[in-house]
């Protein structure tokens, strides 16, 4: 997925469009943009409006895909948060504040207890884990490899540079080695990994630098807070048409070829970049 | 030089008795001070039983009406459309004849052929100078084009401008000639300029309304229509505005030369005209500061009288050379019909404004609304006011679902080819109230309170009151 | 506890407060759209009262414009907040 948009589940009049704008996920918010004294209307609200979402999008022909930002490990209303979700057919969350295996193995042993009630399959609900912190970064890949769950990492970097004493805007060269890590720690595992959110609304060309940093250091995707984002990331996460073109060459040139390394327009191609080509041609960007 | 009186005296010299017409454009919008200068004087001088022809009325102008008609100065309403508090009083059978709503070419045939006679016409100007010639370009509350006052001024039996500038000198860029009027009148201030456009007209940030701006530049580049010397118009809603942003964008990137652009005219246009973009701007309103002094120094930015823009009359008016319109709605129905004054629960909401006119003249018409304001959906079975007719009306384009008039299978075959996956209005009313839920649409009981004329002053379509809405 | 309110009186949305929870049921709606929706409101709210068995309480329904699916929401949200009371 190149794009997530963040939703808070306490405005119906944004929730009702949150999937019409292009972006490939949408990430409903159970956490902090919902005040503490309205985190049981934002769990009704979101039971009561997935489905009427859902259905309308299916309507309109858009695929996209579903996930909720519950609260974190440390608060009171995780597990009334997956109570609601799995009630109302989410079968993808976002763990803010991972820091451990154990915290997953915590989520995920309440995940099998919900699921058993449900009379869900096992291992239906799957984790996408928001690193935000030094040492969430740091075990990285331990928490990859936690569970069969973890489907994606999220980058938080607000909280990131916060706990390195940087400004966000400023913390460019700083966040090279959290994404390095993260984007690494999640290849291993073929987990998708999606960058921060861009909080300055007035400064696209800073959203640009910001996305194609992390495309480059190996991120798929981003999440974004405001539909006016969501066109430029998909685009900065989307392979070119020449990329596209090189890769039907080279895989159109590997089925004329028996031996694994070929020649292609004057250059020795191996595998790792027929592999590359092939990724490109399924629309992945990892 | 022409007599200067104050406006008493030149209500008592124009002839005006109590039963007669009279007239006032609305140049000024939310600016506008001279309709309420004027009905109260009108009511001081016990003034009865007047008709009010005017191309609209909105802001502080709607109360000064209230207030005449319930003083009795008003009787009768003529205009393209209006506000609170006046619309809720004509809902609430207030007004003791049905309000006719006219298009702005209509509200000029019916004038210039007499259906209308106008006997005596206000006419505020920003500046007029000694001899007697107006215009709306110069003075401390500039507001450009005069197009919607040009057949007051040839047609009425008396006609009485109102300046807040004398110039000694004579104006340099005359709207309206002094042999059409018959008396100045200079007052402290006609209105507040910086309410003509609502201050600038701010870009909206709205993504819904984004999203169906984009769309709508697709449906365009589809249809064929953004070809060189192609000629535009969009209206005034936050949508239209959003699609001539838009446009500029994709003019400039594909070299794309314009004819040209009409109606109601914004700083954005006046940029485009200036880039090249398009040759030649028909102003019949500016909607902003920058649009209003353009009209004055830029060749390129001509003035244009309603019955130029719209008199159905006039085979080669600008709308009927319009290759396409961009236009908003209140509701649209599943044969096309389009409403434009009232909302789906039957409260009046806006205006007919120039509209029908373009609808029917522009080869490619696109509406352009969202599919629900609140829980209002805004495609339903029926409109409760036929304002432009469905087979003048070619697209629909709401941010849940593009549908093409069945009479146009050229389009919905170029649509389909350009991926934009148009369907039937059917279903995307079905979509619409799958979220909304079917609505209960007001009855057809009741008295009705307006009329909705067509171009030609046929009535098309009456309004009820809807006493049993309740706010 | 006197009584309790969920939701907010803001486009889109339904204020839904539940007093009195001792009388017997009462429901007032009121709305922006009474002439499109009143009735149904009404009968969404009924519906839901009735699927839960609640017999007591006055209930406030504010609506400005609310889908059903919201209305839904916000009465089992006040309800919930109530705790049992009704």
């Amino acid at each position: 997925m190149r794009s997530w948009l963040y939703t808070p589940a306490n405005t119906p009049s944004r929730m009702i469009n949150a999937g019409i704008y292009g972006s490939d996920g949408v990430v409903f918010d159970l956490e902090d943009s919902i005040a503490p004294d309205q985190k049981d209307e934002a769990r009704f609200l979101l039971e009561e409006m997935l489905g009427v979402i859902k259905a309308d999008l299916q309507r309109q022909g858009i695929g996209i895909h579903i996930a909720v930002r519950i609260n974190g490990l440390d608060t009171a209303w995780w597990q009334a948060d997956l109570s609601a979700c799995l009630h109302a057919g989410v079968q993808l969350v976002r763990v803010p504040k991972v820091e451990s295996q154990a915290d997953v193995h915590r989520i995920s042993a309440y995940l099998d207890q919900l699921e058993a009630e449900l009379k869900l399959p096992q291992g239906t609900t799957k984790i996408q884990a928001l690193l935000e912190t030094p040492l969430a970064v740091e075990h990285a890949f331990l928490i990859a490899a936690s569970s069969a769950r973890i489907v994606a990492f999220s980058f938080g970097a607000e909280d990131y540079c916060a706990a390195l004493g940087l400004r966000r805007k400023e913390a460019s060269l700083a966040l090279d080695y959290p994404r390095s890590r993260i984007a690494s720690a999640a290849a291993a595992f073929g987990l998708e990994a999606y960058d921060s959110v861009w909080g300055f609304l007035d400064d696209q060309a800073g959203l640009i630098e910001d996305a194609k940093r992390s495309r480059s250091l190996g991120f798929c995707g981003k999440s974004v807070i405001h539909p006016n984002q969501i066109n430029v990331i998909n685009e900065v996460f989307s392979f070119s048409a020449q990329e596209i073109e090189e890769a039907k060459r080279i895989v159109e040139a590997v089925k004329l070829t028996s031996s694994g390394v070929l020649a292609e327009q004057g250059r020795m191609v191996d595998k790792p970049v027929v592999l590359w080509a092939r990724r490109v041609l399924e629309g992945r960007t990892q | 030089m022409k007599e200067v009186l104050t406006l008493k005296e030149a209500i008592a010299r124009s002839g005006l008795t109590s039963g007669m017409r009279i007239s006032f454009h609305h140049h000024l919008r939310l600016g506008d001070r001279v309709v309420g200068l004027v009905l109260d004087l009108l009511q001081e001088m016990h003034f009865a039983d007047l008709t009010l022809c005017v191309s609209s009325i909105m802001g502080e102008a709607c109360e000064a009406v209230l207030r005449a008609v319930k003083a009795g100065v008003v009787t009768r309403i003529e205009t393209t459309g209006m506000k609170s508090p006046l619309s809720e009083a004509v809902l609430n059978n207030e007004v003791p004849h049905p309000v006719v709503f006219r298009t702005h070419g209509g509200r000029a045939r019916a004038i210039e052929e007499g259906q209308t006679p106008v006997d005596v016409a206000f006419i505020a100007a920003s500046a007029a100078d000694r001899q007697g010639n107006l215009n709306g370009t110069s003075g401390p509350n500039p507001f450009g084009s005069m197009g919607y006052a040009h057949a007051d001024a040839e047609y009425a039996g008396y006609v009485i401008a109102i300046t807040d500038f004398l110039s000694e000198e004579p104006l340099a860029y005359q709207s309206i000639k002094a042999k059409l009027v018959d008396v100045l009148v200079k007052v402290d201030s006609i209105g507040e300029s910086e309410q003509v456009g609502g201050g600038s007209l701010r870009v909206s940030q709205n993504p819904t309304e984004h999203l169906i701006a984009e769309r709508t530049l697709a449906v365009m580049q589809a249809a064929g229509t953004l070809k060189p010397g192609f000629n535009y118009q969009a209206g005034s809603g936050g949508i239209s505005l959003l699609v001539t942003n838009l446009l500029e964008q994709y003019m400039k990137q594909h070299a794309l030369q314009g004819g040209f652009a009409s109606g109601g005219i914004t700083g954005t246009l006046v940029r485009m005209a200036k880039e090249g973009l398009f040759h030649t701007l028909w102003d019949v309103q500016s909607f902003d500061g920058e649009a209003a002094l353009s009209v004055a120094e830029n060749s390129f930015h001509k003035e244009m009288s309603a019955s130029l823009y719209a008199n159905p009359n006039n085979p080669a008016c600008i709308a009927h050379q319009l290759d396409v319109m961009v236009l908003s709605a209140t509701e649209v129905d599943l044969d096309f019909n389009v409403n434009s004054v009232s909302g789906t629960d039957g409260r009046i909401l806006g205006a007919l404004g120039g509209g029908p006119d373009t609808a029917y003249g522009a080869k490619l018409t696109i509406v352009v609304l969202p599919s629900f304001r609140g829980r209002i959906p805004m495609i339903n079975k029926e409109v409760n006011l036929i304002c432009t007719p469905g087979r003048d009306v070619d697209v629909v384009v709401t941010e849940r679902g593009i549908a093409v008039n069945p009479n146009r299978e050229d389009l919905l075959k170029a649509l389909k080819q350009a991926n934009l996956k148009p369907i039937a209005i059917e279903e995307l009313m079905m979509r619409i109230h799958a979220l909304t839920g079917e609505p209960v649409l007001p009855g057809k009981e009741g008295s009705v309170v307006a009329v909705v004329e067509d171009r030609y002053g046929k009535k098309l379509s009456p309004l009820y009151s809807s006493l049993d809405t309740q706010d | 506890m006197s009584g309790v309110s969920a939701g907010k009186a803001q486009k889109g949305d339904v204020l839904v407060t539940i007093s009195e929870p001792e009388s017997n049921l009462r429901l007032t709606v009121t709305s922006t759209v009474q002439g499109l929706y009143g009735r149904r409101i009404e009968a969404v709210c009924k519906e839901l009262l009735d699927d839960l068995h609640i017999v007591k309480g006055h209930f406030e329904v504010v609506d400005q414009q609310a889908f059903d699916c919201v209305i839904r929401a916000r009465l089992r949200c006040a309800i919930a907040r109530m705790g049992g009371l009704l």
